[in-house]
């Protein structure tokens, strides 16, 4: 986690991906592999930006579509969409993407924070904006991806077992 | 809370923390036994030793108030032990709440802070029970051997008598953690076998602490060298040591202290045979190292009989990582399997084919051979868990002014540790339960005609590849009538369908939350929560759950567990296009059925089946997923599962297979997935989620269920 903090001081390395006709970054310490989309188990009563389970070489990951997860249009996924491989937390798990563009180094000065017009409440995973070269690049916090929904999940699951203890217990 | 320092590193701690809840554990059992069985003395010996090895652990570590209380207990079990004093309730109640104490203080070290707890009225008690006979006598044994002898006379004295005295030279590895507690068990072990005369350093020096890796004692014994050499063989940690007969020199070291425990019949001397006396003088012991000072079987044995446990410690995490490693094999095996299937389809007859055949068919049975071999490291026998019920069913018995006695069965039957960690608290729940509700008081014992005093069984065995766990009493019995009104009272269900209830399905009534037929609600049980968190808890564990009770005579709980949790044989089921694994424990019988043939009873779909109505659960409704976009199907499955003892058909489109599955648990971004348990890898590398049935069914239907159940 602190690596981040310390390539920032002078350069940052990304690998930068499409989602819809945006172009996201995020730090490349943080991602396991980029797969092809492998067949998806979907696990009933999921989260509905949660697309499912895949079986990664033995382990079970969640894979959430981003898209869904940014209220991005979902239309279905296409030949160019991989599945970003990333550690959030102590999770391993799976974002899906439109397609893999490259791996950037991007100094730091070219990130610029957020405008605070544009953060709002739901959308605080988005770290900065980096300027390169004409290109606009969102550089997401990964942990606050999963964080707020998680949180706002877990509080419901609160909710549920508190009005059902008798039963949950 | 005060902070609290211990002369340990957190790694001597733990093996600190884990010894004393081992001591705790072992005295807890005693204790009770020792009220069952009276004073017998090799109890009594083991119940000295462990309150004796705790009082120098605890001293080692620097635990001053547990040393304290510790000392004193020693010093009424001497007493005991001695004979000065007879075995009796006061007696034990005061131990039983040392043990108690203990156990604050143990925690203590666990946390490293000092609770706030006073152990001064505990310790007047104590003396108190100590001092109704005046102790002439301390257990160190400072006072008990003649002061004023020198050991030179002594050790001619016991020369005189025909006993031998050997001078016994011992080192300690000098990477120990605890010298001085290897130094107290030299002492007190020797103790068993012998008078001690000498000892450098002295008894008192290694209680302080203040001694090095070296330590040397003149001992007069009843046993031979051999006898002397199995034992230092037995104490963990000696590196090296030499025994020597004794012949009093001229300058002998004056008494400093010795330490007497007065030897009892030890039960042990039997096993250990004087055929195993040649082995033990072929030793040569030299300094491996720590960790390389193998035991021989006999001495295995030995410690074994000790009860302490001495095998080898295995942190949980890489048992059940070994497990998973073990699964994935499984995972692979079963893959390999089909890919060679298929390839003979498709390339038919090859030599190649058939070799690669016969290597699978290799692998698949050490695989198996292997999986068997890490399941069964995995076992735990049953007493880990039973031991802590005498306890507790002693005390019950006491709060309720009852007299039970209960008898253990079978509890070297072994289950899986998670399992075992999984079934104390419904058992817990079932004993409390036989203890308040089942037995009744002595009165009403005799009035009905019974003996005064109550049976409580608990057993547990195998039954194929299942554990059935049984907790029975003597008691009362349980009326269905009064579970059917307790229930209609309460609001549970209706007058109406409680009328059409058979006797069977009262009982099972006692299963509902909010349901206790206690006439007044006690202490620990009778509040209505017990019996359907007991249901629920077991059928996590894949488990059922019935009873049989006849009124006057008594009550039976049954349990039927699997052996393990972490690898269950399982049906695959297809539903909506995605296949789903469902333990084949929970499933009773699989039907094809029509679906035009499906019914709606009370709103609920249902069949016939053999002039009783079934009642089903779509299951890709109840998982809450949609179709996968196919026509309809008129041919489909009712896989039938018990829920509170009734069955409940699952209607699934297809059946794909039935494997061995392992279970993986899910990710907590699904924690509201409601009825699944986990997933599993296929053979195909595809993830299949795995069907809890009965939360399943439990959280869709349980109202409705129940009341269209009761009318049917």
């Amino acid at each position: 986690m602190a690596t981040a903090t310390d390539t920032q001081v002078q350069e940052e390395q990304l690998v930068v991906f499409e989602l819809g006709h945006e172009v996201y970054g995020v730090d490349i310490s943080r991602v396991h592999e980029i797969i092809r989309l492998a067949q998806i188990t979907r696990v009933p009563r999921a989260p509905d930006f949660v697309e499912g389970v895949i079986n990664l070489r033995g382990r079970v990951i969640p894979v959430i579509d981003l898209k869904k997860r940014f209220g991005l249009s979902t239309d279905s996924h296409s030949k160019t969409s991989r599945i970003v491989v990333v550690d959030v937390d102590d999770n391993t798990i799976g974002m899906i993407v439109d397609g893999v563009s490259e791996v950037l180094r991007l100094p730091v000065g070219a990130v610029e924070p957020p405008s605070p017009l544009v953060v709002t409440v739901d959308s605080d995973y988005v770290r900065g904006i980096a300027k390169l070269e004409e290109r606009l690049i969102i550089l997401l916090d990964l942990d606050k991806i999963l964080s707020r929904q998680q949180r706002s999940r877990l509080d419901e699951f609160a909710n549920d077992a508190g009005e059902q203890t008798g039963s949950v217990a | 809370m005060e902070e609290m320092r211990f002369d340990a590193s957190a790694d001597e701690l733990g093996v600190w923390l884990a010894e004393a809840d081992e001591l705790l554990q072992l005295l807890d059992e005693d204790v009770v036994r020792l009220e069952q069985e009276g004073g017998v003395p090799e109890l009594l010996q083991e119940i000295f030793r462990a309150a004796h090895t705790l009082k120098g652990s605890s001293a080692s570590i620097g635990h001053r108030r547990m040393a304290e209380l510790t000392h004193l207990m020693e010093s009424l079990l001497d007493l005991l032990r001695k004979g000065r004093r007879q075995v009796e309730t006061a007696i034990i109640d005061v131990l039983l709440e040392c043990l108690d104490a203990l156990r604050v203080l143990r925690q203590e070290v666990a946390e490293s802070r000092r609770r706030d707890f006073d152990l001064s009225p505990l310790i007047s008690r104590l003396q108190q029970v100590i001092e109704v006979f005046p102790a002439s006598e301390t257990v160190d044994g400072a006072a008990s051997v003649c002061p004023g002898t020198t050991a030179k006379d002594e050790a001619a004295a016991f020369q005189a008598e025909g006993k031998e005295v050997f001078h016994v030279a011992a080192d300690v590895d000098r990477g120990s953690l605890m010298p001085a507690v290897r130094g107290m068990q030299l002492l007190v072990e020797l103790g068993e076998v012998g008078q001690v005369i000498w000892s450098r350093p002295t008894s008192a020096q290694i209680e302080n602490e203040d001694v090095g890796n070296h330590f040397e004692v003149v001992i007069a014994s009843w046993e031979g060298k051999a006898r002397l050499e199995s034992i230092l063989a037995g104490i963990p940690e000696l590196v090296s040591w030499k025994i020597t007969p004794y012949f009093p020199p001229e300058a002998f070291p004056a008494v400093g202290e010795a330490s007497t425990p007065v030897p009892l019949v030890d039960e042990r001397r039997e096993d250990q045979g004087p055929q195993k006396v040649g082995l033990k003088e072929d030793r040569r012991v030299v300094n491996l190292g720590p960790g390389a000072r193998g035991k021989s079987p006999e001495e295995m044995l030995r410690l074994a009989g000790r009860k302490l446990s001495t095998t080898v410690r295995i942190d949980v995490a890489r048992l059940d990582n070994l497990m998973n490693l073990v699964g994935e094999l499984v995972i692979d095996r079963t893959r390999l399997n089909q890919l060679t299937s298929q390839l003979g389809e498709k390339y038919g007859d090859s030599n190649l084919l058939e070799d690669l055949a016969q290597v699978s068919l290799h692998l698949e049975r050490i695989t198996n051979e292997l999986q068997n071999e890490v399941m069964k490291s995995r076992l735990l026998p049953m007493e880990n868990v039973f031991s802590r019920f005498p306890r507790l069913v002693r005390d019950l018995a006491q709060k309720a002014g009852k007299q039970v006695n209960l008898v253990i069965e079978g509890q070297e039957t072994e289950l899986d540790r998670s399992v075992i960690e999984e079934i104390g608290d419904p058992l817990v729940h079932l004993l409390r339960n036989a203890v308040d509700h089942g037995i009744e008081t002595v009165e009403a014992r005799l009035a009905a005609g019974k003996p005064e005093v109550g049976t409580v069984r608990l057993g547990a065995r195998h039954e194929e590849n299942q554990i059935v766990i049984t907790v029975e009493d003597d008691g009362r019995g349980i009326d269905p009538q009064k579970v059917k009104s307790a229930a209609v009272e309460k609001g549970l269900i209706s007058r109406e369908s409680a009328d059409r209830l058979g006797e069977r399905e009262c009982l099972d009534l006692i299963f509902l939350a909010g349901l206790s037929t206690a006439q007044k609600v006690s202490e620990v049980s009778g509040r209505g929560v017990g019996m359907d968190v007991v249901r629920t808890n077991i059928e996590r564990l894949n488990g059922s759950i019935s009873l049989d009770t006849a009124l006057g005579r008594g009550t039976k709980f049954t349990i039927r567990l699997p052996l393990t949790l972490a690898i269950v044989q399982a049906l695959l089921v297809s539903v909506s296009g995605q296949i789903f694994a469902l333990p084949v424990l929970s499933v009773t019988e699989i039907l094809p059925i029509r679906m035009p043939e499906v019914k709606m009873v009370n709103q609920r779909p249902a069949v016939q089946l053999r002039g009783e109505v079934l009642p089903l659960l779509h299951l890709d409704e109840a998982l809450g997923m949609s179709g996968d976009g196919q026509p309809a199907r008129v041919r489909k499955y009712a896989v039938c599962v018990r829920y509170g003892g009734r069955p409940v058909g699952l209607v699934v489109d297809g059946l794909v297979g039935e494997q061995e599955i392992v279970i993986k648990p899910l990710n907590s971004l699904f924690a509201d997935a409601v009825g699944v348990s986990g997933v599993t890898i296929l053979g195909d590398g595809r993830v299949a989620p795995i069907v809890d049935a009965a939360s399943l069914v439990k959280a869709y239907t349980e109202e409705r269920l129940s009341l269209g159940l009761a009318s049917a």
